[in-house]
């Protein structure tokens, strides 16, 4: 059977958007670069939703955008994590880990 | 740069984006990502035209997206506008009391001044018209003179016949 790629639901890309501005500002290129490689094409993640995202954390004051020169001299719109993007990642995060044991325990019953 | 924390100090500001500059700021930073997407697949090998219908694809639907993003930032740049001048209302009414502070003398001269022209006014010496002690079965006469405010309207008042 072919592998066909999930869907992401809204919260899911927010928090790993979050997760991948960890490593330091970025444009929306590069978070999609790095989304993309690091799911290994198993998240199906299209550019439309992921700016979507970008812009929707920035209203809600977890990034902050600036424009600044990418590494080709070109302008580009960098995010950054905020002090309250950070805690928002981190409450997400321990959300998923509960999220995802539950799901583990029932599929590997002892 | 909002933090989305605290307002910090600030000496300068961004200026507040327009309709207009937010849908350019978005075109730009589509185009940015489309144009470096197409030179990375065009470095992978791909025909320049092959590359640009990929990037397109992998992007989705992308009119949407515009729409999305003009929606959203405009709520963004009205929020930060709210949050200006409520900082710089907060500035100036800190600003004017602190000059209070400096000048104790002149602050105090302020207070008692406002303080007998306010008491002077509720006194009943000069009761405001309306509230006059006696039976008000007559409409209250006042006198220029004993008229607490001058009131001038503009243009001549509709129930003052004119004078003869």
């Amino acid at each position: 059977m072919p592998t066909r790629p999930l869907d992401l639901v809204q919260g899911t890309l927010d928090v790993l958007v979050l997760r991948t501005l960890l490593f330091g500002p970025m444009h929306g290129y590069a978070v999609s670069r790095w989304v993309h490689d690091r799911t290994d094409g198993v998240l199906e993640v299209e550019d439309a939703p992921l700016y979507k995202s970008l812009h929707r954390l920035e209203h809600a004051g977890f990034v902050a955008a600036e424009w600044g020169l990418s590494d080709n001299n070109r302008r580009a719109r960098y995010y950054a994590l905020t002090p309250a993007g950070r805690r928002h990642l981190r409450a997400e995060e321990s959300v998923w880990r509960r999220y995802a044991a539950a799901v583990f325990k029932v599929l590997e019953p002892a | 740069m909002s933090d989305g924390e605290r307002p910090r100090r600030r000496f300068f500001r961004l200026p507040w984006r327009g309709a207009r500059q937010i849908r350019e700021q978005i075109e730009d930073e589509l185009r940015f990502h489309l144009d470096a997407r197409v030179d990375a697949l065009v470095a992978l090998g791909l025909p320049r035209e092959a590359a640009r219908a990929r990037a397109m694809r992998e992007f989705g639907d992308i009119d949407d997206a515009r729409r999305f993003l003009r929606g959203v930032d405009r709520d963004i740049e009205a929020a930060r506008r709210r949050r200006d001048i409520v900082q710089d209302l907060q500035q100036d009414v800190v600003y004017a009391a602190r000059q209070l502070a400096k000048a104790p003398a002149f602050t105090l001269a302020v207070l008692i001044t406002l303080a007998l022209g306010i008491g002077d006014r509720f006194s009943n010496r000069n009761p405001p018209v309306g509230h006059q002690d006696e039976a008000s079965t007559t409409p209250p006469t006042v006198r220029k003179r004993d008229a607490p405010f001058r009131v001038r309207t503009l243009g001549r008042a509709r129930a003052d016949p004119p004078r003869a």
